[in-house]
């Protein structure tokens, strides 16, 4: 079944608190730039003061102006940034949407939260169902195929935090597979109360900001916004295009542990199952965009793994200059991934070399250069034991 | 192309007429197989994937790389929006309310429940979520991932998702219902899929089963079908399983039987 056709990216898109589009997000991420805020308390125990990253109201108005009529009618969050990310994802790719090589192009998003703002109208008596426009989780991949002129397969996947690796896997397992030469894929979440008041609940969320592998790290800080790709396999490249990279994985595993807590084995699991998948060893992956969180439980399991078998790959974690995009992390953490391959350059984590916890070969300060880079791992993991990790090799 | 053998197939769901939204008559040993803690925090969905998963199958001694792939419109809706309501008057709201009310808590708590520790997704192709589950279901089994996958399709609706549902109705009822199905690796079936865009603009949206006309929006009904029908398949015969969405949305699911471990001694049941 599998074939070992090559697939490439060639498009990047994304939109996130650092504003809308991919040099807004490079430039935070290598200024190691956070733009958090405070949110406003939901629910009567949730203590006030919890940072979080919302995408500006400026980069806001610019997706509305860009996306679909339908979706301007009636902004979804979900929609809006999905729909933004992958028309510029088509556009760095030198693809207008609708053209023949879209149209029966796979189109696959993955999201945690879906259309969290319309569900919670619904509950909360805000809105009706007709009004909202609808929560399905699907209606977000339909908007985005719409909005890229794709009658070709389409479908959401939900895995937590590990949604959008979760999409890039079977997007890539499809284009290899023959069903598609060309996919749209990538994740979004927007800011949900729901999964706010959830995180409160679990007191994971508060007034520290998200710090990855510091010795002091307290919380995670939620944000939103969305991630696309553009995958072509070789025979779908067009002549003289310069992919940013091949993704040679996409392993997707889950521990079966625990509703919450991360398990040692099975993260360690899912790193031999991309490496074997990739065809390479630990020793060939350069650079690692851990999955991060700024949690306790996260960054020890993570660290423990990149000590002991990375010891030579450079780690970085972008949760602490634009937080935990969800559902999109992964998204996130691809299109950084491309953006590093591009410019060989690592992105640091927004936490000073001083409070890095053990022996974690974390960038930090500036941007670290990597001459010879090859390999880009990119870890995304979520509640309920998903784990999934993407290798992106480099395509020149 | 795909090869694989059927080890199960079962389904849970509302008779035809019952009205909408939670079994009138869920299985009388629900509690026995999933227990009951934690029952005020998770929803009938996460319920019944786990009765099925646990129930209908050989139940592994010991963790398995088994994939579980999980296809839903609606899947969790009633824990999310029970997480949401209840927030408005718990001040001190549970630890325990939230991981059952994530948008993928059954296929968590399905995994944990069998130590499934392969590939598992929960996917949403609307209309078209059997053909698409079941891909993912035996793709894990090509190369070395995974020697059993599990499959569940359908959905428990709560009264969210009958009012999502109902703004576009396609003519279908909402009847709540799971199929659970388990393949494994194995030359007893070969599938095919189609999904190129439907060239038939006036063909009745929904799962159907070779020609019948669909009537269920719940993807389990036919997917159940469609399975039970396989079984019953002759080596040579095939059956087709098609799924139409709007906008020319289309996927195709051809199984042939191959070989017929029952009519070949040494073969399945030998």
């Amino acid at each position: 079944m599998r074939s070992s056709t090559p697939v490439f990216v060639t498009g990047i898109g994304i939109i996130s608190p650092a504003g809308a589009g991919t040099a807004a997000f490079w430039d935070d991420l290598c200024a190691g730039r956070h733009r958090f805020t405070e949110l406003a308390p939901l629910y009567p125990g949730m203590k006030p003061g919890a940072l979080g990253g919302r995408v500006p109201e400026d980069a806001r108005k610019l997706a509305l102006e860009q996306v679909s009529a339908r979706t301007r009618d009636r902004p979804r969050s979900a929609s809006v940034f999905a729909e933004y990310a992958a028309l510029e994802a088509l556009r760095d790719a030198g693809l207008a949407p609708g053209e023949e090589l879209l149209r029966d192009a796979l189109v696959c998003i993955g999201t945690s939260d879906g259309q969290a703002d319309a569900l919670e109208d619904l509950v909360a008596g805000r809105r009706t169902a007709a009004e909202t426009g609808g929560f399905s989780s699907y209606s977000i991949t339909d908007d985005v195929a719409a909005a890229v002129g794709s009658r070709g397969p389409s479908f959401t996947t939900q895995s937590t935090c590990a949604s959008a690796n979760v999409a890039v896997s079977c997007a890539l397992e499809m284009l290899r597979a023959g069903v598609a030469d060309t996919a749209v894929v990538g994740g979004c979440d927007p800011y949900s109360e729901k999964n706010i008041i959830g995180f409160s609940s679990l007191q994971t969320i508060g007034g520290t900001r998200c710090m990855p592998f510091a010795a002091g790290r307290r919380h995670v800080t939620p944000s939103e916004g969305a991630g696309v790709l553009v995958l072509q396999t070789a025979d779908a490249l067009r002549p003289g295009q310069r992919p940013y990279a091949e993704i040679v994985a996409a392993a997707v595993t889950n521990d079966a542990r625990h509703p919450t807590a991360p398990d040692r084995d099975g993260v360690a699991a899912c790193h031999r199952r991309a490496l074997a998948e990739a065809g390479i060893t630990a020793d060939e992956i350069d650079v690692i965009f851990a999955h991060g969180t700024g949690s306790r439980a996260n960054d020890a399991v993570e660290g423990g793994i990149f000590t002991e078998s990375y010891p030579r790959a450079a780690i970085t974690a972008i949760k602490g200059t634009v937080g935990h995009l969800m559902g999109a992390a992964g998204a996130a953490g691809a299109v950084a991934s491309c953006l590093t391959l591009r410019h060989r350059l690592v992105p640091p984590t927004a936490i000073d070399a001083a409070e890095v916890e053990g022996d974690v070969n974390l960038v930090t300060g500036a941007p670290r250069p990597v001459p010879g880079l090859r390999h880009v791992q990119n870890n995304a993991f979520g509640f309920g034991g998903n784990n999934a990790i993407c290798v992106f090799r480099s395509a020149s | 192309m795909f090869e694989f053998s059927l080890r199960q197939v079962a389904l849970r769901g509302q008779h035809p007429g019952e009205g909408p939204g939670e079994l009138a008559d869920p299985p009388a040993d629900l509690t026995a197989v999933v227990g009951a803690v934690g029952d005020q925090f998770r929803d009938s969905f996460t319920r019944l994937c786990l009765y099925l998963a646990r129930t209908h199958d050989e139940a592994p001694g010991q963790r398995t790389g088994d994939t579980v792939v999980i296809g839903t419109e609606y899947g969790n809706t009633a824990a999310l929006a029970g997480l949401q309501r209840r927030a408005d008057s718990d001040r001190m709201l549970s630890a325990k309310v939230f991981p059952n009310a994530t948008s993928s808590s059954a296929s968590a708590f399905v995994n944990i429940g069998i130590g499934a520790t392969g590939r598992n997704l929960t996917l949403n192709a609307g209309l078209l979520t059997p053909v698409f589950a079941i891909w993912q279901a035996l793709l894990a089994l090509t190369g070395d991932r995974s020697a059993t996958s599990k499959v569940l399709v359908g959905d428990v609706y709560s009264p969210e998702a009958l009012l999502d549902a109902g703004r576009e109705p396609h003519g279908l009822t909402c009847r709540s219902g799971l199929a659970h199905a388990t393949f494994t690796t194995g030359r007893e079936f070969r599938a095919e899929f189609d999904f190129a865009a439907d060239r038939d603009e006036d063909a009745p949206l929904g799962a159907r089963v070779d020609s019948a006309r669909p009537t269920d929006r719940n993807g389990a009904f036919a997917t159940a079908a469609f399975l039970h029908r396989l079984e019953e398949l002759e080596e040579g015969e095939r059956a087709q399983l098609t799924c139409r969405g709007p906008n020319a949305r289309r996927g195709a699911l051809v199984v042939t039987r191959q070989e017929n471990p029952m009519a070949h001694p040494g073969g399945r049941g030998a």
